[in-house]
C-alpha cells in the first residue's frame, strides 16, 4: 500500500479528539469515525523526524521522574529508589539520564586501598586516599620493595657490615672457647679429661690419654680417689655453670646481630622511605602506615637479604608471600580517571559481586590468601556514587538482596565469603576492616516485586523510601502527540534509523494507541515501538528508500501480526471448517456468540465461542459448567452469580424460581476467566427461557451488573476483530456485528479493514446499555417493560420468560423436588436453600 | 703421577652422635667414584670405663637440669642404639645413591683406625658444630686422631655452602703432592676456583706453576690460580679466612701435627687432610 493510500484511509476515521467528541447512540451501529481515532497529519508540523529535536526524557512519566530526582537528590540514609513499571517503558534509559546529570555535578569520590595490618595480618586495614593517589602509593610501595631487595643485600655485603658481623661472631666464638677452653685446661692440669658422651659431656680421670680403668682407680690411695672426686665435682659444677650461660650468650649474640642488622637496614630503609613519605606528608594515615612499614622492615631485614634463613624461599611459597607481599598496596577502588560520581550497573548482583570477595590461590596443595587478594564488588566501585541493579536478578542471585540490605543498613561494606556468612567454614581467613559506604541504590523491577517487598520485607520500606512508578500508558492529547513524535524522532536517531516522514509518525502513534488498548492513550512501552521502527527501517532499506514512510510502518505492523498469529489462524481455520462451531448466520434459541481473548506468549487475539444455555425444572440454580469441571475462574463464577442475581431480582420477586439452568462455553477446553462474557451468558439464558431465537450474525461482549446494566470489558479490539475475521472469511453480509459496552467505545482502535467494512455498512459495532436493549438487538423482539402490577406486555421477551418460570413453579408445586445440597453450584440468591 | 685410587668411602661413627653431614657428603662422593660406603662405629671403651667409676656424671649441653649419673648399662644401650641408628642412616644413603654399603663396630680407636683407614680409603669425619654449644665443641676421638691416621681424612663441617672455591696448601718438603692433588682433582668440579697456596720454597720452583695448571686442566678444572708463597701457619690462616673456601686440602706433614690441629680448630669449612702413604 502506498503512503497516499494509507493517508487516504486515514481520512475516514476521526482524530482522537474528534472521535472522543462525536456522539453515538446506544443500540445503534457506531459510525466508522468512532471505531478508530487517527492521528491527524495536520497536527504534526514537520516533514520528517530530522526536523524534530530530541526529547530529553519520557512523555507522561513526570510522576516517576520526579520521584527519581527526589531519590537521588536526597543524600540521606534510606532514600534509595525502587523504580518499577512494565518492561520497555524506558526506565533504564531515564534513570541513566538522570543519574548522569546528577553524577556529573558531583566530585569524584576518594580512592580506597587495603594494606597489611602488621599487628594483625588477618584483619587488613583500609586506607582512604584522595582521588587518584592510591595508585601512586601502590607504585611507590612496589618500587620501594624492589629497591629494598637490591639495596639491602648490597648493604649486607658491604665490607663494613661484614667486618662488624665478623667481630660479633668472633666475640661469640671466643666467649665459648674461653669458657670451655679454660675449663678444659684446668681439667687437664688435674689429669681430668673432658669426654663426649651420647648425652652430653663427662669428666673423667685420665692416665696416658685414657680413662683410668675402674680396677686401677680402686687401687689408688683413698686420698687420691677423694681428690679426683672432688676435682671432678668441682669441674662439673663449673661445666654446668658454663652450659647454663650458653643460651644467654646465644641470645646476646642474636640480639647483637639483630641490632647490627637493624642499624644496617635502618640507614637504607629510611633513605628509601623518605621519598615515599615526601609524597604523602599531607595524609596522616598514610604517614602512620609508612611508619609501621619501616618498623616491620627493620624487624624482618633478613628476609630481604636471605641471611639467617633456614630454607631457601621458593617463589610463590607462603614464606615468600608473607615476606614481600605484605608491603604491597591493594588498590580496591582507583578513581583516577573518574569524572564526577561513579554510576555502576551490576548485571549479576550476587553476594560476591556486590560486596567483593577474598580470593585464594593454591600452592603446594594448600590454599592461601592475603589482603592483596581482596577483590572489590559493585558497592566498592559505586561508593560515593550510584548503583543500579535489576531487582529480579538481585533476588535470583544468591544472597544478593541480603548482602545489599546489610551494607545499606550498616553503612559499610564488610567483605565476607559465603562460607563465612553461613558459618560453613571455620578456617582462619581474612576479616578486612569494613569500608564506609555512601551510595545511592536504584533498583529497577516490576510492580509485583515492589508490592511484594513492601508487604513482606520490613526492611524494604526503610531502605527504599522512594518509589518511582512508571505508567504503562500516557494520555493522548495534541500536546502529548507532539512530544510522542519527538520521542519517536529521538529513538530513530539513537538507533541510527532512517528518518520517518510525517505519515509514518502518525501511523506509529496510532499503533501506540492500539498497543495501549485505548484510543485515548498511548503506550509507554517504548521498546515495542522501537522494535517496530527498526523493522520498518529494514523494509525501507530493502525498498531503497531514504525515509521510512507510513507504508513501511503498516507493513511492519502486518508482518509482526502475521508472525505471531499462527495459533489465531489455526482457530480461524478450525472455525472455517466447522470443527469449532461458530455460527454467523441464522437464529438459535439458547445460543449466543460470546467473545474471549486468548493470550499466548505475549500475543493476544479474539476468539468467538458459542455460549449455550439449557433450562429445566429445578430449585433456582444456575449451573456454571465451566466451574463444575474446574475450568472456570473465580471472576467468571462471580459473573455467573451476578446474572443469577439479575434473574432473581427481575423474575423472582413474587416467589422462588423453580428452574435449573446450565451455561457453557461450547468447545472450550481450557480455563475460562473473567466476567466479560456474563452479558452473553445472560442472553443465552434469557433466550432459552423465553424461547426467542438469537441472531447468530451478532456476537456479544460485556459484563452485566445485577440490575442488567452493561459494564466495560478489556480487549475489545481483539474481540471485535476476532469475530470480524470469521465473518470476513465467510463473507460479510451487512447483518454481522458485535455488541459492545458503551464504555468501551472510547477504547476502540480497530484495524483499518474493520473500520472500512463498517464504513461500507458491511459490519457493525453496536453499543448497548442494558440487557433489555441487548436482547432486543439480538432477537428483534421487544424486551418489555413491567406495568404497575409487575406484568409484561404480550409479545415481549420478559413476558415469555415470566410465563415459563410460572409454569416451572406450578410444576414444582405439584411435585416438590427432593432436597439435595450441591456444593459447587451457584444459586439465584433468593431461591437458594 | 701417583693418583690416589679411592676404593672405599668410610664414615667415622661414634658417641659424638653426629654423622648427618658426613653421611650426606660421603654417599655423594662414593656414588661419584662408584665405590662402596662403609661405616665404622667406635664403641669407645673410655666411656664405658668412665661409667664404671663411682662419681661418673654427664653434663647435658642442652639443659644442665638433664645432667645425671652415668650408668654402664644405660651407656651401653645408648651406644648400641646410636650404632643402629647410624647403620640405618648409612644404609638409607647408600640405597639412595645406589651403591654398596657395609657397617662395622670397633671397641677402640686403634682397632677402628686399622680397620677403616686402609690404603685407598677416604675417611669422612663429621666435624660439624652442634648448635647448642655455639662454636665450641669437644672434638671426637676421630677428629683428635685425624692428623695421625696417615690417610686421607675429610672433616665435614655443617657450615656447608656450595661456594665454588677450594684452597690447596702445598709444601715443598712433603712427599704427598700427588695424593693431595689427586684428591682435590677428585673433589673439585668444573665450576670450582682452585687456589694453590704454596708454602716456603715451593713457589720458587719455576715449573711449579705450569705443572699445577696442567694437572688441573687435565682434570677438567680450568680455574686454577697459583698464589704468592705463604710464610707460615698464621699466613695460611689469614689467607684462608679471606678466601672463605668450601674446602681446604692440606698435606698433614706441611703444617705438622700442631699446625693441623690449629687449622682444624680455626677453620669452618671442610678440611681434607692427606698424610703420606
Amino acid at each position: 500500500m502506498s503512503d497516499e493510500a494509507v493517508l487516504a484511509k486515514c481520512e475516514k476515521p476521526a482524530s482522537a479528539e474528534a472521535a472522543a467528541a462525536a456522539p453515538f447512540t446506544p443500540g445503534r451501529a457506531l459510525p466508522a469515525s468512532r471505531l478508530r481515532s487517527v492521528c491527524e497529519l495536520g497536527g504534526l508540523a514537520f516533514e520528517t523526524t530530522e526536523e524534530l529535536a530530541d526529547l530529553p526524557g519520557l512523555v507522561g512519566q513526570e510522576r516517576a521522574l520526579d520521584a527519581i530526582r527526589a531519590g537521588i537528590g536526597i543524600r540521606r540514609k534510606g532514600f534509595n529508589v525502587f523504580a518499577f513499571g512494565p518492561p520497555g517503558t524506558g526506565k533504564h534509559t531515564m534513570i541513566d539520564q538522570l543519574l548522569q546529570l546528577q553524577a556529573a555535578a558531583a566530585p569524584a569520590p576518594p580512592d580506597w586501598c587495603y594494606v597489611n595490618d602488621f599487628a594483625d595480618p588477618h584483619r587488613p586495614r583500609r586506607l582512604i586516599l584522595p582521588t587518584g593517589r592510591a595508585a601512586t602509593l601502590r607504585d611507590a610501595m612496589k618500587h620501594l620493595v624492589a629497591e629494598l631487595r637490591v639495596a639491602l643485600p648490597a648493604a649486607f655485603e658491604r665490607e663494613d657490615y661484614r667486618t662488624r658481623r665478623e667481630v660479633l661472631d668472633q666475640q661469640f666464638k671466643h666467649r665459648h672457647e674461653e669458657a670451655f677452653g679454660a675449663l678444659q685446661r684446668k681439667a687437664e692440669l688435674k689429669s681430668i679429661g673432658l669426654l663426649r658422651t651420647p648425652m652430653g659431656l663427662a669428666l673423667a680421670p685420665i692416665r696416658n690419654g685414657e680413662v683410668i680403668p675402674p680396677d686401677v682407680f680402686q687401687r689408688l690411695p683413698a686420698e687420691d680417689r677423694e681428690r679426683m672426686r672432688t676435682d671432678i665435682e668441682s669441674l662439673q659444677a663449673e661445666l654446668e655453670s658454663i652450659v647454663r650461660k650458653i643460651p644467654e650468650w646465644e641470645r646476646e649474640h642474636r640480639d647483637a646481630v639483630r641490632q647490627l642488622n637493624r642499624d644496617t637496614t635502618a640507614v637504607v630503609v629510611r633513605h628509601l622511605l623518605q621519598a615515599v613519605r615526601a609524597a604523602f606528608t599531607d595524609l596522616r594515615d598514610v604517614v602512620a602506615y609508612l611508619g609501621e612499614v619501616e618498623s616491620d622492615i627493620l624487624e624482618h631485614a633478613e628476609e630481604f637479604t636471605g641471611r639467617d634463613r633456614d630454607e631457601p624461599q621458593v617463589e610463590g611459597s607462603p614464606a615468600e608471600m608473607s615476606s614481600f607481599r605484605r608491603y604491597q598496596v591493594n588498590v580496591l577502588v582507583d578513581n583516577a580517571g573518574q569524572k564526577g560520581a561513579p554510576i555502576v550497573y551490576e548485571d549479576h548482583p550476587t553476594l560476591q559481586n556486590l560486596i567483593g570477595r577474598i580470593e585464594h590461590f593454591a600452592r603446594f596443595g594448600a590454599l592461601f590468601t592475603d589482603f592483596n587478594l581482596i577483590v572489590p564488588g559493585a558497592l566498592h566501585r559505586a561508593n560515593g556514587g550510584y548503583l543500579v541493579l535489576d531487582a529480579q536478578r538481585l533476588f535470583a542471585a544468591n544472597f544478593g538482596w541480603e548482602s545489599l540490605k546489610r551494607a545499606l543498613r550498616s553503612g559499610e561494606i564488610r567483605t565476607v565469603s559465603l562460607e563465612q556468612l553461613l558459618s560453613l567454614a571455620s578456617t582462619v581467613s581474612l576479616d578486612p576492616e569494613p569500608i564506609p559506604l555512601e551510595v545511592k541504590v536504584v533498583l529497577v523491577g516490576s510492580p509485583l516485586l515492589y508490592y511484594l517487598l513492601s508487604e513482606l520485607d520490613p526492611d524494604f520500606p526503610e531502605l527504599f523510601k522512594i518509589a518511582a512508578d512508571f505508567d504503562d500508558r500516557i494520555e493522548r492529547s495534541a500536546a502529548t502527540t507532539g512530544l510522542y513524535a519527538r520521542l519517536i524522532a529521538s529513538a530513530a536517531r539513537r538507533e541510527k534509523l532512517r528518518p520517518l516522514d510525517r505519515a509514518a509518525v502518525a501511523r506509529t502513534i496510532e499503533e501506540a494507541a492500539r498497543m495501549s488498548s485505548d484510543a485515548a492513550k498511548l503506550t509507554a512501552e517504548i521498546r515495542g515501538l522501537v522494535d517496530l521502527l527498526q523493522e520498518a527501517d529494514h523494509l525501507a532499506e530493502l525498498a531503497g528508500k531514504t525515509r521510512v514512510g507510513a507504508a513501511e510502518i503498516e507493513a511492519a505492523i502486518d508482518a509482526r501480526r502475521r508472525r505471531a498469529d499462527r495459533i489465531h489462524r489455526r482457530f480461524q481455520e478450525e472455525i472455517g471448517r466447522n470443527t469449532l462451531r461458530v455460527e454467523t448466520t441464522g437464529e438459535r434459541i439458547g445460543q449466543v456468540n460470546g467473545l474471549s481473548v486468548v493470550t499466548l506468549g505475549g500475543v493476544s487475539f479474539g476468539r468467538p465461542s458459542r455460549i449455550t444455555a439449557q433450562v429445566r425444572l429445578g430449585k433456582g440454580e444456575v449451573i456454571d459448567i465451566e466451574r463444575e469441571v474446574a475450568l472456570g475462574g473465580p471472576i467468571h463464577s462471580k459473573g455467573i452469580l451476578i446474572l443469577s442475581g439479575f434473574l432473581g431480582g427481575r423474575f423472582g420477586r413474587s416467589g422462588p424460581l423453580s428452574l435449573t439452568a446450565s451455561l457453557v462455553f461450547e468447545q472450550s477446553y481450557g480455563p475460562v476467566e473473567g466476567d466479560s462474557a456474563s452479558a452473553a451468558e445472560l442472553f443465552a439464558l434469557l433466550s432459552a427461557l423465553s424461547g426467542a431465537p438469537i441472531r447468530q450474525s451478532l456476537a456479544v461482549t460485556g459484563s452485566v451488573d445485577q440490575h442488567g446494566g452493561i459494564q466495560a470489558v478489556g480487549g475489545v479490539d481483539a474481540k471485535v476483530e476476532g469475530f470480524f475475521d470469521i465473518c470476513k472469511a465467510r463473507g460479510l453480509s451487512g447483518d454481522q456485528g458485535v455488541l459492545i459496552p458503551p464504555a468501551n467505545v472510547q477504547h476502540l482502535m480497530l484495524r483499518r479493514e474493520v473500520v472500512d467494512a463498517a464504513a461500507a455498512g458491511l459490519f457493525s459495532i453496536i453499543p448497548f446499555e442494558t440487557i433489555d436493549q441487548g436482547i432486543e438487538l439480538l432477537t428483534g423482539i421487544p424486551a418489555g417493560v413491567p406495568d404497575a402490577g409487575g406484568s409484561y406486555a404480550e409479545g415481549t421477551i420478559n413476558r415469555a420468560i415470566a410465563a415459563r418460570l410460572a409454569a416451572f413453579a406450578q410444576r414444582a408445586a405439584r411435585a416438590p423436588l427432593p432436597k439435595k445440597p450441591r456444593r459447587s453450584r451457584v444459586g439465584t440468591g433468593e431461591n437458594d436453600e | 703421577m701417583n693418583e690416589p685410587k679411592i676404593k672405599r668411602v668410610v664414615i667415622a661413627c661414634g658417641a659424638h652422635g653426629d654423622i648427618d653431614i658426613a653421611v650426606r657428603g660421603a654417599a655423594v662422593l662414593a656414588a661419584r667414584w662408584r665405590v662402596p660406603l662403609h661405616g665404622v662405629f667406635l664403641m669407645d671403651e673410655n666411656l664405658l670405663r668412665l661409667a664404671m667409676l663411682p662419681f661418673s656424671r654427664h653434663v647435658s649441653l642442652s639443659a644442665p637440669e638433664l645432667s645425671g649419673t652415668l650408668e654402664v648399662d644405660e651407656l651401653r644401650n645408648l651406644l648400641s642404639a646410636l650404632a643402629a641408628s647410624m647403620r640405618r642412616a648409612i644404609e638409607a644413603a647408600a640405597k639412595h645413591e645406589g651403591i654398596d654399603w657395609s657397617f662395622a663396630e670397633r671397641r677402640d680407636l686403634p682397632s677402628a683406625a686399622s680397620g677403616a683407614v686402609a690404603e685407598g680409603d677416604i675417611l669422612v669425619v663429621d666435624a660439624g658444630a652442634r648448635p647448642f654449644s655455639g662454636s665450641w665443641r669437644p672434638r671426637s676421638l676421630w677428629e683428635g686422631a685425624a692428623g695421625d691416621l696417615g690417610a686421607m681424612v675429610l672433616l665435614r663441617r655443617n657450615e656447608g655452602g656450595e661456594r665454588p672455591c677450594i684452597a690447596l696448601v702445598l709444601d715443598a718438603g712433603t712427599a704427598a703432592h700427588d695424593r693431595v692433588l689427586g684428591a682435590v682433582r677428585a673433589l673439585a668440579g668444573p665450576q670450582d676456583q682452585v687456589h694453590v697456596l704454596p708454602l716456603g720454597d715451593l713457589a720458587a720452583d719455576a715449573g711449579f706453576r705450569e705443572a699445577m695448571l696442567r694437572q688441573f686442566e687435565l682434570a677438567s678444572v680450568p680455574n686454577v690460580s697459583v698464589e704468592h708463597p705463604l710464610l707460615d701457619l698464621a699466613d695460611v690462616r689469614n689467607r684462608i679466612a679471606r678466601l672463605n673456601p668450601r674446602l681446604v686440602a692440606i698435606e698433614t706433614s706441611a703444617l705438622g701435627q700442631e699446625g693441623v690441629q690449629a687449622l682444624v680448630a680455626n677453620t669452618w669449612c671442610d678440611l681434607l687432610l692427606v698424610g703420606a702413604a
